[in-house]
């Protein structure tokens, strides 16, 4: 058997097509996640532009000035410390904005240095594209804010309020707020930077499931093309061993080139912008979400799903490759599954858009991981979309793996 | 060891590819004689569960190949028409998979692999990318391949094909060397490869046998029927057009030698000769409808290693 699944990966692999794919987008890859680095942006405290390297000790010095538990006293001296730099009518006073970057007193040194900080302490007064100077006069921090019922009521208006294109019934308002309110509290802050750029990146291993699909679609298929089918399936495993040897190769090799991508997708973050809190909780980039997880535990269900999305598209490139001959209308097939919302804006169906969230590219995505209150409600019962997307990939995997070896024992050689 | 095929039948939509086609196969060489679209491809797929049949089944010593399974394929070495090979693998690599297939243990495996690649004049190419082979020689791995099980029942489609006249004797002799207590079933359309290595003699048109025996039973059934004149062109020409001709050798006299396939003698100056497998082959293909007595001929059962009935 270890025999058979060795032949089969040396057959996948020497297939042109399967190398350049591969090769190519794990080139582009590797390039986005550099010029993830190269191209960080700010000030320093002198005024001064930044980029790369130097931006990112910038940022990472400006967390680390902020850092600790967020109560809502300490949100309310921020705030308050944020507000003396306003006049009575909500305007930057003058006074704070002669001096620019330059001058440690200015409104602009402060902002460049604390605005991540008051970003997370303020949003949820935020309306729309509001910034931290537009409301942060409105904040009445007379007396101690009340930062997280403040959260949790932004939560609740977001599940009250939302269109008929996702709906909520109430069991899944009851599932959110209890998931919130489940939350630590009060949230410790500090700089996590390379964490939360895997999460803002992880999208891109999209380009993983694009190259499993790639090199899983000649596995059956490729042997009706070359007319081989006619001699393996005349042999004595040829209908057995050889099926489960052609399955154990796909889905070692489509692993294996996720590990590849990931490794480059959380590697390269991890290398440039530090491995720094990773036990901070999730809540330190976002107070709403409602995931009582740590910074690294997030990047870990991310990867882990989409390792999931990635045997799952594996599994249903197989069934196609078992059943078609043509590989160009299994790689459609794929790209159009892969692709397809990128073309769709959301719909009028709100049963349209739950089925839509569940391809990979909405799969894969950190904010309909963990911000977006995505769930799907069956009466009574409902699930995150976490556990909808294992859920469905593990049906998806269940049902594509017999059907495609059924499929290839079944083949006629006509 | 036998092999029943018993009233199989493969219909693709309207069309019928194998029509009710019977015989029995005990060890010995037969060849199946046919013109392209004869259904000799088809029947062997049959014959190697790679197709199913629409109905009627082939037995292997008295159980249903669709029964037997793994069991069946195990005693079976099939060369496909036209078969497909991996560009990339080495003629040794292509030998150890097929091997791996086939159940062998990876030390037999090489060890027969390289017997094998050796007998086919394949052992110093043996590490070198099938890319790079002539299709005579990926056509002598096939051979090699369908023989690497030491199987009971061999099926050669069109195992000729490709390969130049010496290695058309090699590859005859190779049978004869494989074929001890084997059921070789050797499918062409070149008369040739069988006239000489074959113990019975099967030929198919139009989805059903229409004559069998041994090559010399075979021949015999157009024994009267060849003849030899030699003509002037015009007259060649006349005659071309008329008959079935297997053979013209234009003199440096200006005349014409025919040899005729013909039920009656086609010219006053026409005599008779010892007809050949060729002859058969050419009598039975001819144009038109088939010859009557060829139906009657199929219903001759052969003694010995085998019989058939379509």
């Amino acid at each position: 058997m270890r025999s058979l699944v060795a032949f089969e990966l040396k057959k996948i692999l020497s297939r042109r097509v399967t190398q350049v794919t591969v090769a190519s987008l794990f080139v582009v890859l590797a390039l986005v996640m550099a010029l993830n680095v190269l191209q960080q942006s700010g000030t320093d405290d002198a005024g001064n532009d930044v980029s790369g390297l130097a931006a990112i000790a910038q940022k990472k010095a400006n967390a680390e000035a902020d850092a600790g538990l967020v109560t809502e006293e300490r949100a309310t001296e921020a705030i308050r410390a944020y507000q003396t730099f306003f006049d009575s009518d909500g305007q930057i006073d003058e006074a704070f904005l002669a001096g620019g970057l330059s001058d440690p007193d200015s409104f602009y040194r402060y902002e460049n240095r604390h605005v991540a900080f008051l970003g997370l302490l303020m949003r949820p007064w935020m309306v729309g594209y509001e910034s931290v100077s537009d409301v942060a006069p409105r904040i009445d921090a007379s007396t101690t804010v009340p930062l997280y019922d403040k959260v949790a009521a932004s939560v609740q208006a977001t599940l009250d309020n939302a269109s008929d294109t996702w709906g909520y019934t109430p069991a899944e308002r009851d599932f959110w707020m209890q998931k919130y309110e489940s939350t630590a509290k009060p949230v410790a802050y500090g700089y996590a930077g390379g964490w939360s750029d895997i999460l803002s990146c992880i999208d891109f291993l999209i380009f993983a499931i694009v190259a499993a699909c790639v090199a899983a679609a000649p596995v059956f298929a490729g042997e009706y093309q070359d007319r081989t089918d006619a001699l393996v399936l005349s042999t004595r495993h040829g209908k057995g061993r050889l099926v489960a040897a052609k399955l154990v190769a796909a889905f070692l090799l489509s692993t294996a080139i996720y590990a590849l991508y990931a490794a480059v997708v959380v590697g390269v973050p991890l290398a440039f912008f530090g491995a720094d809190g990773a036990g901070l909780p999730l809540q330190s980039i976002r107070l709403s979400i409602p995931y009582d997880v740590t910074m690294a535990q997030a990047v870990g269900i991310c990867v882990g799903i989409g390792w999931l999305l990635t045997l799952g598209m594996t599994g249903f490139t197989l069934f196609l490759s078992a059943k078609l001959r043509s590989q160009l209308a299994i790689f459609a097939l794929c790209v159009a599954v892969l692709l397809l919302p990128l073309f769709l804006p959301t719909l009028p169906s709100s049963l349209a858009n739950h089925a839509l969230t569940l391809l990979p590219l909405n799969g894969i995505s950190f904010a309909n991981l963990f911000t977006a209150f995505a769930s799907y409600a069956a009466g009574p019962v409902v699930f995150d979309l976490q556990t909808a997307l294992v859920a469905a990939y593990v049906l998806v995997l269940a049902l594509t793996v017999p059907l495609s070896a059924r499929a290839f024992r079944r083949h006629q050689v006509v | 060891m036998e092999l029943t095929i018993d009233r199989l039948t493969k219909q693709f939509g309207a069309s019928i590819a194998v029509d009710r086609v019977s015989a029995t196969l005990r060890p010995g060489v037969y060849g199946l004689l046919g013109a392209n679209g004869a259904g000799k491809t088809t029947l062997m797929r049959m014959l190697c569960d790679v197709l199913k049949p629409t109905s009627g089944s082939v037995l292997y010593d008295g159980v249903d190949i669709a029964a037997l399974g793994a069991d069946y394929r195990a005693l079976l070495g099939y060369l496909p028409q036209d078969f497909g090979y991996y560009p990339d693998f080495t003629a040794l690599d292509f030998m150890r998979y097929l091997a791996s297939l086939k159940g062998m243990d990876r030390a037999r495996a090489r060890r027969q692999s390289l017997e094998l690649l050796e007998l086919v004049d394949l052992a110093n190419v043996a590490k070198h990318r099938i890319k790079t082979f002539s299709g005579g020689m990926k056509q002598r791995l096939g051979i090699a391949q369908a023989a690497l099980n030491d199987p009971a029942v061999l099926v050669l489609d069109e195992p000729t094909a490709g390969l130049d006249p010496k290695e058309r004797v090699r590859f005859r002799n190779l049978i004869a060397s494989f074929a001890q207590d084997k059921i070789v079933i050797l499918s062409t359309h070149i008369v040739s490869d069988v006239e000489y290595v074959a113990d019975e003699i099967l030929v198919m048109r139009a989805g059903s046998f229409v004559l069998e025996g041994s090559p010399e039973q075979v021949v015999a059934q157009v024994a009267g029927k060849v003849w030899e004149c030699a003509v002037g062109p015009r007259e060649a020409d006349s005659l071309t057009a008329r008959c079935t001709v297997g053979n013209a050798h234009y003199g440096a006299d200006g005349q014409v030698v025919l040899r005729i396939v013909a039920d009656e003698r086609p010219h006053a100056q026409a005599r008779p000769l010892e007809p050949t497998l060729e002859d058969v082959y050419l009598y039975l293909f001819r144009e038109g409808p088939a010859p009557d007595h060829a139906d009657e001929t199929a219903q001759t059962r052969a003694a010995g290693k085998g019989g058939l009935h379509a």
